[in-house]
């Protein structure tokens, strides 16, 4: 982080310990160490059926047909990894945050990398997107610890830019997971909806979602004064603003407010949630991502 | 340029503070966020308001013409008038001229309970109610009873010789009778020195306050003291301002057996026609009367014709009207006598005919062995033709010069002569010079050296005294120090004026009367040398007064009397006896006569700037009932205010427009 590297090396070493906890049975197309719903080669054992033919011979119970004599098959659960996508924003406000402070966009592009190598560490398949007003930047799924190395410097490369709409970038179907799993969105969610179109198409497509909202602390409490001209860095819209007490506590009512009320969202829906600021330690962001809304 | 309160200019250092507050300011004029998403929502409810949030944005604005107009205020020099106790030394200036003698109602408004009353309140209504002055006197006493038990008084007021303190650091008690003891005056009043002397006594003492009973009419400007002494104006009643004045009077003798004829000039200064019974009296018989009407502001010339001879006569108006002093004058008649001059010389043709056109009766010294020889018969002055002065060293002579009016001609200065710079004559003002301008006069050479202690020059050529005159011992005399006959001046038209001019001014010290003259003025009076003593009687009330001496000398210039009208002026010898007596008719100052507004300049009711040195009086605010108040100037509040706007304008910037 210091150097330039998205992640510091204790960072890496505290998250090879863990890995992303999805409350689902996962059918991925690998085999991997998560619990697939579909019956596969662990060792847990599921069920017993007969032998059809074109049935793996490797899988004949030997002793069940010496005592039964008929063929059957045992089944085991079959282990898969879970395919876990991350979106991004890049838009132009997320580029926002303090000087000496992370921004906001470096902050979200941790936090994924985060999400990412622990995903990497468990065996899960990583891909990742960078949208503004549609997807911008795509990395195509990627599986193993090694290829950590891919993950993060496509991380780093990433600007922010533009305006952003979370909705319009995933209603393109490819931007869309073709396979049930699990997405994270790293998004300020400065939104009319607060992006809960995007979340349902998400949960339509069968993901688990988690929803991570990344605020700077002047976002949350402004420190202004005086009388001011507010410019939209995305649309450039312009607000005048004269400020005294009262408009602060409004706005800070209006953030609380915005968060509050995409939390219930999320909570209905059972999409998980979690609200950062840019002033939280990594570490302790990471404890909270991958404790909080279900990791291991 | 001056400035009234140099601590105003601490005021000053505002003006670096401004420079701070705008150096030190933040700028946040445009500010991009990530989305004005939220700010939007945050500002709905405010939104909803937007009128009231429009005029929070105005703040600015309106702290700025907040602080715009108290600077004005400021510039105006407020002042208001708060209650306040009277200073520990207080200066009363009382305004005891002659137009302070207005009366302040009318006779028929208090006669009210009809003839045959003769209390002290009845005799006061007929003429008028209290004068100015009386009020202004109840005045003062009433707010020393009320305001200012405990204070010390001065108080001015005019008199002989200017203004004088009447009372110094006095009491309440002592003010009273000091009060009391003013009595009006009517000769001419110094405003100027008067206000000057009361601001250097204010000036002296600590915790001093001026207060200035007057009506205002003060017909000369007077710039109130500098120095920031707190002062009052207090407003004397102003009910009546219809006058009536005589504004001349003479009377010339009957000549060749035609009776004598007077011409009266009567001037109404009210702003109404008056209707007036004009009498003359010839040594006290009713002579001559009638009615006259008088416009509005009109000055109007009355002849009388047909007077019997007399020695004095008066003339007496008789009208409703606030002054009464100025409706009497006196005249004693004149043009009538010749005069007889004794000229002592070689003979000037040119003068003798001049003197003879005068109505001079010339009587001729005849010069014997051992000088010119005085002649038995009696003559009124006399005239030295360029005769050497050891030609008139003997006793007879010298009493002669002394005890008459001399013309000295080419004489009278023991010097050089020398010759007189080309160049124009400076003509001095002089009954003796009226008319007289001496263009183009050619005068070769005058005598120059130590002139007489009483001469004046009436004609300079540069600095040269050509002509001078002047009194000695109450004796006119005249000095012409070139001689006539190296002169063209007698070729002139304008010599036989200037003799004439000369004969009158001589002449008109024949001891017979004393003339007229202010009242409380100086006057040169002729002496007897047998005088021992002298006074002045008053010829209507019989009053008497001792003249003035000095070390128990009889002095020449005598004070004349106060009040005005007719005295007597007796010379005693050293038994007691009298030797002659002359009348003098004393007037007052006419320019107190006009009641009118514009007989007003003078001192203001508000402390004066240097640029308003000679502030009017009329223009003030009325100050009239400023009884225990004193105007308090309100500038440094205003400029106070307006710091204090200016800072408020400040904070409201750096926090947005509103607080």
């Amino acid at each position: 982080m210091t150097d330039g590297r998205l992640l510091p090396d204790d960072m890496l070493v505290l998250l090879d310990r863990a890995s992303l906890w999805s409350r689902r049975r996962m059918s991925g197309t690998r085999q991997g160490r998560r619990q697939s719903r579909q019956q596969g080669s662990s060792l847990e054992f599921a069920d017993y059926r007969l032998y059809v033919p074109g049935d793996d011979l490797r899988r004949l119970d030997w002793n069940a047909y010496g005592r039964t004599g008929k063929p059957f098959l045992k089944l085991f659960l079959d282990e898969q990894e879970l395919p876990v996508t991350l979106y991004i924003d890049a838009s132009a406000s997320m580029a926002f945050g303090e000087q000496g402070q992370a921004a906001k966009f470096r902050y979200a592009r941790q936090l994924a990398a985060c999400i990412g190598y622990a995903a990497l560490s468990g065996g899960d398949r990583i891909a990742a997107h960078l949208f503004g007003e549609a997807v911008r930047d795509t990395l195509p799924p990627l599986a193993g610890k090694a290829s950590a190395g891919r993950l993060f410097a496509f991380l780093e490369t990433g600007e922010a830019g533009g305006r952003g709409d979370l909705a319009a970038a995933l209603a393109h179907p490819a931007a869309r997971p073709r396979r049930p799993g699990m997405s994270w969105i790293f998004s300020d969610f400065l939104y009319e909806d607060a992006g809960s179109g995007a979340l349902t198409a998400l949960a339509a497509a069968g993901q688990e979602t988690v929803a991570v909202q990344v605020l700077a602390p002047e976002e949350v409490d402004p420190q202004l004064t005086g009388d001011l001209k507010l410019t939209d860095s995305e649309t450039g819209a312009q607000k005048e603003v004269a400020l005294s007490g009262k408009v602060l506590r409004q706005y800070r009512e209006a953030v609380s407010g915005h968060t509050e009320s995409l939390r219930a969202f999320c909570l209905t829906r059972g999409i998980g949630f979690v609200r950062l600021t840019t002033d939280t330690p990594l570490r302790l962001a990471a404890m909270e991502l991958l404790g909080g809304p279900g990791m291991r | 340029m001056g400035f009234d309160s140099a601590a105003s200019w601490w005021f000053a250092l505002a003006l670096p503070a401004i420079a701070a507050m705008y150096l030190l300011k933040k700028t946040y004029d445009r500010r991009t966020v990530p989305s004005t998403l939220l700010w939007e929502r945050a500002l709905q409810d405010s939104e909803a308001n937007r009128p009231w949030q429009r005029l929070r944005r105005r703040l600015l604005l309106l702290l700025q013409l907040l602080a715009a107009a108290l600077l004005v205020l400021a510039l105006t020099e407020p002042y208001a008038w708060l209650p306040r106790s009277a200073g520990a030394q207080v200066v009363i200036l009382l305004d005891n001229s002659a137009s302070m003698q207005a009366a302040t109602a009318r006779a028929e408004e208090t006669a009210g309970s009809g003839p045959g009353r003769t209390s002290p309140a009845a005799a006061q209504a007929e003429k008028g109610g209290p004068t100015r002055l009386e009020a202004a006197k109840a005045d003062l006493l009433q707010w020393v009873r009320k305001e200012a038990k405990h204070s010390r008084f001065t108080v001015i007021a005019f008199g002989e010789g200017g203004p004088e303190s009447v009372l110094s650091g006095g009491t309440a008690g002592e003010l009273e009778a000091a009060v009391g003891s003013v009595r009006p005056f009517y000769g001419r009043a110094a405003y100027e020195e008067a206000v000057s002397l009361a601001g250097a006594i204010a000036r002296e003492e600590k915790e001093a306050e001026l207060r200035l009973y007057t009506d205002g009419q003060w017909p000369e400007p007077a710039g109130w003291p500098e120095g920031g002494i707190p002062y009052t104006v207090v407003r004397a009643e102003e009910k009546r301002t219809d006058n009536i004045s005589v504004v001349q009077f003479g009377v010339r003798s009957g000549t060749s057996g035609r009776s004598a004829a007077g011409t009266a000039s009567v001037k109404n200064w009210s702003g109404r026609e008056m209707e007036l019974d004009v009498s003359v009296y010839a040594d006290s018989r009713l002579a001559y009367q009638r009615k006259e009407t008088v416009k509005a502001g009109e000055q109007k010339t009355l002849a009388i014709g047909s007077l019997p001879e007399a020695q004095v006569y008066r003339l007496a108006l008789t009208a409703d009207d606030a002054i009464r002093e100025d409706n009497t004058a006196h005249a004693f008649a004149s043009g009538a006598q010749t005069s007889r001059a004794l000229l002592a010389g070689e003979g000037n043709l040119f003068l003798e005919k001049a003197l003879a056109l005068a109505g001079v009766e010339v009587v001729k010294a005849t010069k014997g062995e051992t000088g010119y020889v005085l002649p038995d018969s009696e003559v009124d002055w006399i005239v030295l033709d360029s005769v050497a002065e050891a030609e008139f060293r003997s006793p007879e002579w010298q009493t002669a010069l002394a005890g008459k009016p001399v013309w000295y001609i080419h004489t009278g200065i023991e010097g050089p002569e020398e010759p007189v710079p080309a160049g124009i004559y400076t003509v001095a003002e002089h009954p003796v010079t009226r008319y007289i301008r001496l263009q183009d006069a050619h005068i070769a050479s005058v005598l120059t050296g130590r002139v007489p202690l009483w001469a004046r020059p009436l004609v300079r050529a540069e600095s040269r005294p050509l002509i001078m005159a002047g009194e000695e011992n109450g004796r006119p005399r005249l000095l012409f120090a070139f001689d006539l006959r190296r002169s063209d001046l007698p070729l002139r038209p304008e010599f036989p004026v200037l003799v004439q001019n000369a004969a009158e001014w001589l002449g008109a010290a024949k001891p017979g009367q004393l003339g007229t003259a202010l009242a409380s003025s100086a006057k040169e009076i002729p002496l007897s040398a047998l005088a021992a003593d002298a006074k002045w009687v008053n010829t209507d009330t019989g009053e008497e007064k001792p003249a003035h001496r000095t070390a128990g000398q009889i002095q020449v210039s005598q004070t004349v009397p106060a009040v005005p009208g007719l005295y007597r002026f007796v010379e005693l010898d050293q038994q007691g006896k009298e030797i002659r007596n002359r009348l003098l008719a004393v007037g007052m100052d006419g320019r107190e006569s006009n009641l009118s507004k514009a007989g007003r300049a003078a001192a203001s009711d508000r402390p004066v700037t240097g640029a308003d040195r000679e502030p009017d009086l009329a223009a003030g605010t009325a100050s009239r009932t400023a009884d225990g108040r004193s105007a308090v100037p309100l500038m440094m509040a205003a400029a106070a205010l307006v710091l204090l706007a200016v800072l408020a304008e400040g904070e409201v910037y750096r926090r947005g427009h509103s607080l």
